[in-house]
């Protein structure tokens, strides 16, 4: 069997901290969650495109409550953040973790508990929002009783995962760690503060600040160090050479803490936020950007000379594709934050052209490139079709870049014409076109989910080890085991 | 500095907690001691467009709100539920409700927010109209595809209102906002239910206390006779399009819609 002889390279056993032999890595709570992550953005992904139908007045479903369009917008944002990236970050983790530390975390079946529990969390988030329960607080549209369950999935998944980093006997840190341990402290901090204050006690401006802050640090505290955590380890692995520098890894992270905390007001310029936090977020947005330079420039010299890799090895495109959309998100950063640009951009599509980049463009990709190298690993199969793969990925890179630059382009002409002070519906009119070019964008997305879904499938399915020799050269492990001679 | 301990203290607690200090914290030092407006204190000036729903529909206001007299509860009801369907629908995904401190005379030629949605007032969103009972959280919003609602009060009629959310092209003929069918008890769209009217009222709500309404006896008012015969026939625009498929929405007529 395929697996059996991979199995001491794949599910490696060790003596723990506490003398108990144990697996450590919990390959199964991987695969789930990697499953589970896949079938969320799957219907995430669907909620999306319904949602471009309302902007041609095609919506197919008018006049059904529960299928209604604002209520299919909210389904599309928090299935992708805590459907899609929050179950394959915690897939990641449990690869990533204990390799790291060396130690396992804290308890293999907490895992399995945490995989249903927080499943069930979010079915019935998608439940309560689909029936008219939402909270209003964007990327925090979940009802406000399933805020409790999320709290404690997320402090079940801290506890998990940080014992493991606690408890491990590697002299140093890898900054892989460093990302992932200032996470797990920010994102239960972040999701408090954000779905109980100004839910309960601090409304309007006030609240606002505080929901500015929760929107940002939710992609800057969580999200951010989950994704360059996972550059840093996968990059060096898979291309097969350390970081370029130690230095620029401690400037990134460093400079990522102090500044990324201090972005949120920059959501409502111009609002009746008092200025001095709206300068200061400003400001720090912009050293943002700043930082993430550097860490774009450690990773390019980590590639100097790999480059070639690019073409036999999709992980890796992945992570580069995904990496210079992050710098161009971060350029544009730097200037649509500027209380001048505001004034034209804020509101419109560029907005949304911009947060599409990120999520999807980055985060997305970088799952992505975490899937593609993973997955024939956990299943212990190679993958079914490279075609397939090279299909996902172009359809996704091409599909975010029509539909990025598209909404940017429309978001100029949107915030132009309002400012020109003519009627209202002309800035729909001059959207339509964009709007149109959109929803194909995401016939493109769904083309590639559909790629990289059935292709998951077919090799988690198949019988034995594929025939196909083009991966070789790409799982070293297996070969060294002499499993797939 | 690559110590979990040292990562965890500094960087996770305390640059989150500094944040928090600078960003949230501090601006929220600005409202120190002033009181949040409670719904009691909404309801002292309740907009004439709330007692023009009890008597338009009374039958429908009675079964909403239990009473057919526009008092102050059924309006903090009405509100409440309104601004519920507001959230649950997501409406501030599309529309704001923030005029955003933007005007030509700031010494650029660019931006006018005030211009469009404050021609009357020309004031710019303030901290005082976010500073009430019916913040928790603020409904800024996101996105503006539809007009900003911060000043909704007034601009269009109950009727309006109605109309547009039964078909929003009915009176925007080139709107995008869905059909809000489920407002409605009936199937023809002209009895609206405990959250149509909730809508409306909260609508016809936002921006009103730039007005002082008197506590009117407007109900008291002998009501005009209706005759339905006053009513022309319904005919569609020649660019609505019909159910055999014809007709261009978007477009095709030589007239300037506005």
């Amino acid at each position: 069997m395929t697996q059996t002889a991979t199995a001491p390279l794949i599910r490696p056993t060790v003596v723990t901290s506490r003398g108990e032999t144990r697996v450590l890595v919990d390959t199964t709570a991987c695969k789930l969650h990697f499953i589970a992550a896949v079938s969320w953005i799957g219907v995430g992904i669907i909620a999306g495109l319904l949602y471009s139908f309302v902007f041609l007045r095609l919506y197919p479903h008018e006049g059904v409550e529960v299928l209604s369009p604002g209520r299919i917008r909210m389904i599309h944002t928090n299935l992708m953040a805590y459907g899609f990236l929050t179950n394959a970050f915690i897939g990641m983790l449990h690869w990533v973790v204990p390799r790291l530390t060396g130690e396992p975390v804290l308890s293999h079946p907490l895992s399995k508990v945490i995989f249903i529990a927080w499943n069930l969390i979010i079915g019935a988030a998608v439940w309560g929002i689909l029936t008219g329960q939402a909270q209003a607080i964007e990327w925090g549209e979940t009802p406000f009783w399933a805020d409790h369950l999320v709290v404690v999935g997320v402090a079940l998944v801290v506890i998990n995962f940080t014992w493991s980093i606690i408890r491990s006997r590697e002299k140093s840190m890898y900054v892989t760690l460093w990302y992932f341990t200032a996470a797990f402290v920010w994102t239960p901090l972040v999701y408090i503060m954000g779905n109980y204050l100004p839910q309960t006690l601090v409304p309007g401006t006030g609240g606002a600040a505080l929901v500015g802050l929760y929107i940002h640090d939710l992609v800057g505290l969580f999200v951010t160090p989950m994704g360059w955590g996972l550059m840093y380890f996968f990059v060096p692995v898979i291309s097969r050479k350390p970081i370029y520098s130690h230095a620029i890894s401690l400037v990134g992270f460093w400079g990522l803490a102090f500044f990324y905390p201090l972005n949120g007001v920059h959501h409502f310029l111009w609002s009746p936020i008092p200025m001095f936090a709206q300068y200061g977020a400003v400001i720090s947005t912009i050293a943002v950007e700043v930082v993430v330079t550097t860490v774009v420039i450690n990773f390019v010299m980590t590639m100097r000379g790999e480059w070639y890799r690019l073409k036999e090895t999709i992980a890796l495109r992945w992570f580069m594709v995904g990496m210079t959309c992050y710098f161009i998100t971060c350029f544009q950063c730097a200037f649509q934050t500027t209380l001048t640009m505001q004034k034209v951009i804020h509101f419109t599509d560029w907005v949304v052209g911009h947060s599409h980049l990120v999520m999807f463009g980055v985060f997305s990709f970088w799952i992505a490139g975490v899937i593609e190298h993973l997955w024939p690993k956990l299943t212990g199969r190679n993958w079914w079709s490279r075609r397939l793969s090279l299909w996902h990925f172009w359809l996704w890179t091409l599909g975010v870049a029509l539909m990025f630059t598209d909404l940017t382009v429309i978001g100029v002409v949107q915030g132009l014409l309002w400012d020109s002070l003519r009627p209202w519906e002309e800035s729909i009119r001059y959207s339509e076109i964009g709007w149109f070019i959109r929803m194909i964008t995401g016939w493109m997305i769904l083309g590639g989910f559909l790629c990289l879904a059935l292709n998951m499938f077919m090799t988690f399915m198949a019988r034995e080890d594929h025939s196909d020799t083009e991966y070789a050269g790409q799982f070293p492990e297996t070969s060294a085991a002499g499993a797939r001679a | 500095m690559e110590r979990f301990n040292f990562i965890f203290v500094v960087a996770g607690i305390g640059f989150f907690a500094l944040a928090f200090v600078i960003m949230g914290a501090l601006p929220l030092a600005q409202y120190q001691g002033v009181d949040v407006v409670s719904m009691d204190q909404i309801a002292t000036n309740i907009p004439y467009q709330f007692e023009e729903l009890a008597r338009d529909y009374p039958e429908a206001f009675e079964k909403a709100f239990g009473t057919t007299e526009p008092t102050a509860a059924a309006f903090e009801d009405a509100l409440e539920i309104g601004r519920k369907a507001y959230i649950a629908e997501a409406c501030w995904h599309c529309h704001t409700q923030q005029i955003r401190r933007i005007d030509p005379n700031d010494g650029t030629e660019v931006g006018h927010d005030v211009s469009r949605w404050a021609s009357d007032t020309h004031q710019e969103s303030q901290a005082d109209e976010y500073h009430n009972a019916m913040n928790y959280p603020h409904l800024f919003g996101t996105r503006r595809v539809g007009p900003d609602l911060i000043r909704s009060s007034g601009r269009h009629s109950n009727d309006w209102h109605l109309a547009h959310l039964w078909n929003p092209r009915q009176t925007s003929p080139y709107s995008v906002m869905p059909p809000y069918t489920w407002f409605f008890d009936d199937a023809d769209g002209m009895i609206p239910n405990k959250r149509g009217l909730g809508l409306v009222t909260y609508l016809q709500w936002l921006g009103c206390w730039y007005t002082q309404f008197a506590p009117s006896e407007y109900k008291d008012l002998p009501q005009l006779p209706v005759d339905e015969s006053w009513y022309p026939p319904y005919v569609p625009p020649k660019n609505e399009p019909t159910e055999e498929g014809g007709g261009d929405p978007y477009g095709g007529s030589e007239e300037d819609p506005y």
